[in-house]
């Protein structure tokens, strides 16, 4: 502890930095203790040592050193960009030449392109018109459905033509028009709505639903009408239907009995 | 003092009896419906049980509603279809008719029997019902028109707009002056000729139907799909559909002269 305090009252002292009275008792510590003188001597040693160390003035010749380097190193930079540019233009010129094995691969990047752009443009085009179109025959449905409530019988047969104007026809029509062949109480509305069902046959739940609307109908020419379409649709389930209506109403007129055993007949046969 | 003032309560109560008294007729042959709104359109709206309906337009506003009287068959479980069971007894003979926003209502229940002349305004739509038997003769009005009856003649002469007319057994009879454009017609029967007439330019597309008779158009039918008792297409390039369909009887589709 105290060769480190000692130490830097040396340094100070070699530093001038020590008071007058400090001064003195150094030297005369060097003067009496050799020990001291001996210590002193070591660190005045490294002190100078260290003090040799001189940074070299900067001479206009180092200063041209290194411009000249700093050059040949932004040049060099320069280079070796111009370079990457260059090789990757070439890459990508080198992509445009004609190549015959290339032939299949620009194909199939120009398809895949080209089915890109129909996507993106031309399919959200499509869907619109495909929208309006859906939305259109929404709107004729419902006026459909609204029709069919008019109390004048004229105006419901006109509903139910109006079926045939719809490209698609919902459950909630067929629904409609099923119960009106069996509940309307015109007769010539409920012929003008099975003439409508019938073109709508390829839906099995309109055939199930004519099919049961045979002994719902109460009149001879809706049965006789039933069976004629039955036997147009070759629905051979009906017959059962067919046969209870003949059986109940013994005092059927004579021609619509004829008629209602030959469709039997010619349906059995299928 | 006390006489006098009661016969004017008796006055008054009589004079208001009178007043309010319903549109019910007593033993009255003949009786006249005043409308709601006598400058627009109306509509009649009859149901018979059994009888004869005949129905002319004319150039006044009122309704008038006359009637042979109202009969109960000698028999009312007997066949209703029978007629002539009217010549036996006279028990009731109110009609009720009622008027709302220019419809005209008439009912006649069962098992009565009554035979109806009445005269209504050009612009009237016709809706007749006939559940057993009689004869239906319509003429001279414009509106949309509904006959329908289990067995007899319909019979529908001068008439403008639209027609949909059904019976049993019986003849249908119609001639259209013009019809209301866009608008479907409709003619059915199991039983009897079918002859309807319709104007010259009318456009429609036609379906002529029966099962044992024959189907006939005085129109060109394009493209004319025919098989002797069917007849399909269209008449001058198409339009409304019109459906004359019978089981038994044959179809006369003509030219209105």
């Amino acid at each position: 502890m105290e060769n480190i305090d000692l130490e830097i009252k040396i340094l100070d002292y070699l530093q001038g930095r020590l008071s007058e009275t400090e001064r003195k008792e150094v030297e005369g510590l060097q003067r009496t203790s050799q020990a001291f003188t001996a210590k002193f001597n070591e660190v005045k040693q490294v002190w100078e040592g260290l003090d040799i160390r001189q940074v070299p003035e900067t001479g206009p010749e180092m200063r041209t050193n290194f411009k000249a380097m700093l050059n040949t190193f932004e040049l060099e930079q320069a280079h070796s960009q111009t370079n990457q540019f260059a090789s990757t233009w070439k890459k990508l010129t080198g992509l445009l030449v004609y190549r015959t094995r290339y032939n299949w691969a620009y194909s199939i990047l120009l398809l895949i392109i080209g089915a890109m752009i129909m996507y993106l443009f031309l399919k959200p085009q499509r869907s619109v018109i495909e929208d309006l179109s859906q939305q259109l025959n929404d709107k004729k449905q419902t006026i459909m459905l609204t029709m069919l409530e008019n109390p004048t019988a004229t105006e419901r047969m006109k509903a139910v033509n109006y079926t045939h104007e719809l490209h698609t026809v919902n459950d909630k029509v067929i629904n409609a028009l099923l119960a009106t062949l069996n509940t309307d109480d015109n007769e010539n509305v409920r012929l003008v709505t099975l003439d409508a069902l019938v073109k709508l046959a390829d839906n099995p739940k309109v055939r199930e639903g004519l099919v049961a609307s045979i002994v719902n109908q109460d009149s001879e020419l809706m049965q006789i009408a039933l069976a004629d379409a039955m036997l147009q649709l070759q629905e051979k389930k009906s017959v059962r239907s067919l046969k209870k209506i003949l059986k109940e109403q013994p005092d059927m007129n004579d021609m619509s009995k004829r008629k209602l055993e030959q469709t039997v007949q010619k349906l059995e046969t299928i | 003092m006390m006489m006098s003032r009661s016969i004017k309560i008796i006055v008054i109560a009589l004079l208001a009896l009178i007043a309010f008294k319903p549109a019910k007729c007593q033993d009255k042959k003949e009786m006249t419906v005043k409308l709601t709104e006598p400058a627009k359109a109306g509509k009649l709206d009859v149901e018979i049980f059994n009888g004869t309906i005949n129905v002319v337009g004319y150039s006044g506003t009122d309704v008038i509603v006359s009637y042979k009287g109202i009969y109960y068959p000698i028999n009312s479980n007997q066949n209703p279809g029978n007629i002539d069971a009217k010549d036996a007894s006279k028990k009731d003979s109110n009609l009720d008719v009622s008027q709302a926003d220019n419809v005209v209502k008439i009912v006649v229940e069962k098992p009565r029997i009554v035979d109806l002349v009445i005269k209504v305004p050009r612009n009237f739509s016709v809706v007749l019902k006939n559940l057993t038997a009689g004869d239906i003769k319509v003429a001279n009005v414009n509106g949309d028109h509904e006959i329908s009856m289990a067995a007899g003649n319909i019979t529908m002469s001068n008439i403008s707009g639209s027609v949909s007319a059904h019976t049993n057994k019986g003849n249908i009879k119609v001639d259209m002056n013009s019809v209301k454009k866009g608008t479907p017609l409709a003619f059915s029967n199991v039983g009897g000729i079918i002859e309807v007439g319709l104007p010259l330019t009318l456009k429609a597309n036609v379906k002529l139907q029966t099962e044992f008779g024959k189907a006939n158009s005085e129109f060109d039918v394009e493209p004319k799909s025919s098989a002797g008792n069917l007849i399909t297409g269209k008449i001058n390039g198409g339009g409304a559909e019109i459906l004359m369909k019978s089981i038994g009887g044959d179809i006369y589709l003509r030219k209105t002269k």
